[in-house]
């Protein structure tokens, strides 16, 4: 049954062939199959399986694929968060020459990712990774005729191949040290040494620490799905993955160096974010700082967590690029947020996702982010042989809110600003709902797989001023910000209107059918909120279901049910 | 300092108008940019003064003299400019620069279309033979006419400039017509009216 996993993707593809005018349609029924396969495999555990073959070649007999509880876990992940990211996808090229081109790419490119996460044999494992490589080199430079695409895609390549350098004298010396190539025959023995630093060469380029960071701002010049999909959730912690594979074996004197090197990531990341004017390179320096961030706690032992906050991480920042996308395409393409100003008024959906990530990223308390970031915090107060790398964990904690928060401030302040007026993009025509779905993870995911998954994870008891850490770094950071962009944090405007406007009429019908009575209610309250009128539509909330023929949103209500009754 | 002067767009045979029109709209960008975070008065109030110091010397008679100021400005602009300017999507160094060129298709596609592909079209492909047959007789007289063109100018001490010659007859072929006629769109749309559509891999 396990194939199915794999052969499904593929099946998509062939799919594609023979039903191509209903593509998107069948895709969401897919999908949706897929979404509620991997809330199965959220629960369940299997062994490792092995593939056998007839013929025998080098290695034939460890070609072996495992499913337990990371691969479990971040298959699921991989699923809702690649499928609404392609969902997404299907509006977002909507005017594209070749747009089914860039949907077979990204299939295969989460063939490989679950091939990669998924595989138990690191020969199997090698070809998820490089795999990875090659899909992110041609999603990268999409646009070819571009000059800076088709430069920074090779760069990722040539960044990738020093990673992929240290993994193969990682598998000779795994050869010659135990004869097998699998995640789970390391120990400490007088090669780990030269074990842990090649593969500590393969997973720094690879999950762009600080060195070998710079393809990653450069990836942001392919379209923004696949940074999305790519650049911040999937792709780059493919080497954090293997690092959590094979931490058990790994040597303390790499650890120390990873440590240090991922603090200083972090810091590195994070004070780039807060200079940048380009959205989507905020939101990539954002990423490398929190892959930082996941190294360094990595290098301390806490896997656990590292992986909680690694899946954490893939919902809200996936979801940050997602709105950015809405609102580069109300720019006509412009990415430059001195350039948006007052944009809630077009964008309140997207504004939605965009303001709970943003509060996931710098850890507002319950909030999907807050859980992992917050036992992060406390878990660090420990005994520490390097508080060096602690020191600036907190301080690129803090430019974390800054940037984040600046980020929020230029787009939604700012009423002398704003030269262009964003495109509406939230009308009846354009149907992106699918990417709601990590708005709602994002709020609910932290505490309900903390409640069920994460709990056995060692909490530390702390002290009063300890405990208010994250609080004071949110503080700090906020005041940060405030310090710089006041203006833009006093020119915020909530677009608000005290009288019935027929040029919202169209924007306020969108927004019933979608979120029917309780965003209408909130949405026209001193207008209708208490006539006859509304009370009647609030009776009639059922009858709703009768006009929506776009399947998607009855989808999205019957996905949030069964959430609900996992919970219980 | 003999690299600032933008020489890779045919500089040398631009007027010194457009130059110096370049130069001010160039620097009133990266003014912009620096003037962001203060505010838009302050921006108000520095592109005046920008403005005052062109105004300063427009009406200067000396070219040699006018020459050398455009000179020291590119200079001076180059010291000062921001290294984050706003740029526009299709400028030069913006995000969408080029995005176009991935699907200009060359004219000569046309010919590995397939016969009942070409049956859609008849009339135009009935043209393309004859305009094919047009090019193929011109061809070699084009080089030759460009030579003794630019050997006429220099002849008469006029300065060689991007300008081609003109048609050689009322209604004639100026030189590299075929390039200029056979250019890709700007802005490639997909062929939504193409019949079967739904067939094609590439929709």
């Amino acid at each position: 049954m396990m194939y199915l996993f794999f052969f499904g993707f593929l099946l998509v593809i062939f799919y594609f062939f023979i039903f191509k005018n209903f593509f998107s349609v069948f895709f969401k029924f897919f999908f949706f199959f897929f979404v509620l396969l991997s809330l199965f495999f959220l629960c369940e555990n299997f062994e490792t399986k092995h593939f056998f073959l007839s013929q025998s070649f080098f290695l034939s007999n460890q070609l072996t694929f495992t499913f337990d509880f990371f691969s479990c876990f971040f298959l699921g992940l991989l699923i809702i968060v690649g499928g609404s990211i392609l969902s997404y996808s299907i509006w977002y090229f909507k005017e594209e020459i070749g747009s089914s081109y860039f949907i077979m790419y990204m299939m295969f490119f989460m063939t490989f990712m679950m091939m990669l996460v998924s595989s138990h044999s690191l020969f199997l494992m090698m070809v998820g990774w490089e795999g990875v490589g090659v899909m992110s080199y041609m999603l990268i430079g999409w646009w070819m005729g571009r000059s800076d695409a088709s430069m920074s895609s090779l760069q990722a390549i040539y960044y990738n191949r020093l990673g992929d350098f240290g993994f193969i004298f990682f598998l000779v010396f795994a050869l010659y040290g135990s004869g097998l190539l699998y995640i789970d025959s390391f120990y400490h023995n007088y090669i780990s040494f030269f074990l842990s630093f090649f593969i500590m060469l393969g997973i720094i380029a690879k999950s762009s620490q600080f060195l070998f960071h710079s393809w990653l701002p450069s990836a942001m010049e392919g379209p923004t799905p696949v940074s999305s999909l790519l650049h911040s959730s999937t792709m780059v912690v493919a080497g954090v993955f293997l690092l959590i594979r094979l931490l058990e074996g790994f040597n303390i004197l790499i650890m120390e160096l990873l440590m240090v090197l991922g603090g200083l990531t972090m810091l590195f990341g994070a004070v780039c974010a807060f200079g940048q004017n380009d959205i989507k390179k905020i939101i990539a320096f954002s990423t490398t700082s929190q892959l930082g961030l996941m190294i360094l706690n990595l290098s301390i032992g806490n896997i656990y967590l590292t992986f909680f906050h690694l899946c954490m991480h893939a919902f809200f920042k996936s979801m940050l690029f997602m709105g950015s996308g809405v609102f580069i395409h109300g720019a006509q393409n412009n990415q430059d947020i001195r350039n948006f100003g007052n944009v809630f008024f077009f964008t309140k959906m997207s504004s939605l996702g965009m303001f709970v990530s943003s509060m996931s990223l710098m850890g507002m308390p319950f909030l999907c982010g807050y859980f992992s970031k917050d036992l992060i915090l406390e878990n660090t107060w420990g005994p520490l042989l390097n508080r060096f790398s602690w020191f600036l964990f907190f301080i690129a904690s803090t430019f974390t809110v800054a940037y984040s928060c600046r980020m929020l401030f230029m787009m939604y302040g700012g009423s002398n600003f704003g030269v262009y007026k964003l495109v509406c993009q939230e009308k009846f025509g354009n149907n992106f709902s699918w990417f709601l779905v990590l708005t709602f993870f994002s709020v609910s995911s932290g505490w309900f797989f903390y409640e069920s998954l994460f709990k056995v994870i060692q909490e530390e008891y702390l002290f009063f001023y300890y405990k208010i850490t994250p609080f004071l770094v949110i503080f700090f950071g906020f005041s940060l910000s405030l310090l710089v962009f006041l203006k833009f944090f006093l020119t915020m405007k909530t677009g608000k209107t005290l009288y019935y406007n027929p040029l919202m009429h169209n924007m306020f019908t969108f927004y019933s059918k979608v979120f029917s009575s309780f965003f209408w209610f909130f949405e026209l309250l001193w207008v209708e909120v208490l006539c006859v009128i509304g009370l009647q539509k609030m009776v009639n909330f059922f009858g709703y279901f009768k006009s929506f023929f776009d399947l998607q949103v009855f989808f999205f209500m019957l996905l949030i049910i069964l959430d609900l009754c996992f919970m219980v | 300092m003999t690299s600032v002067v933008p020489a890779g767009k045919l500089y040398k045979f631009v007027s010194h108008k457009r130059k110096v029109l370049s130069l001010y709209k160039r620097a009133l960008r990266h003014l912009e940019a620096f003037c962001f975070e203060e505010g838009r008065h302050v921006f108000a109030y520095e592109r005046t003064l920008l403005r005052a110091r062109f105004d300063l010397h427009k009406d200067e008679p000396d070219f040699k003299r006018a020459t050398q100021l455009l000179r020291l400005g590119e200079e001076e602009f180059w010291v000062n400019q921001h290294p984050d300017p706003v740029l526009l999507p299709n400028e030069e160094g913006g995000v969408t620069f080029q995005r176009h060129a991935t699907y200009q298709v060359p004219e000569r596609a046309l010919d590995h279309w397939e016969p009942h592909e070409k049956a859609m079209f008849p009339d135009y492909f009935a043209k393309r033979e004859k305009w094919q047959g047009i090019r193929r007789k011109t061809w070699s007289e084009e080089m030759q006419w460009l030579q003794e063109w630019d050997k006429k100018n220099i002849d008469n001490g006029i300065s060689l400039t991007d300008a081609l010659p003109a048609a050689k007859e009322k209604d004639g072929y100026p030189p590299f017509w075929w390039r200029t006629v056979t250019r890709p769109l700007e802005q490639p749309k997909l062929m939504e009216w193409w019949p079967n559509n739904e067939d094609s891999f590439s929709r």
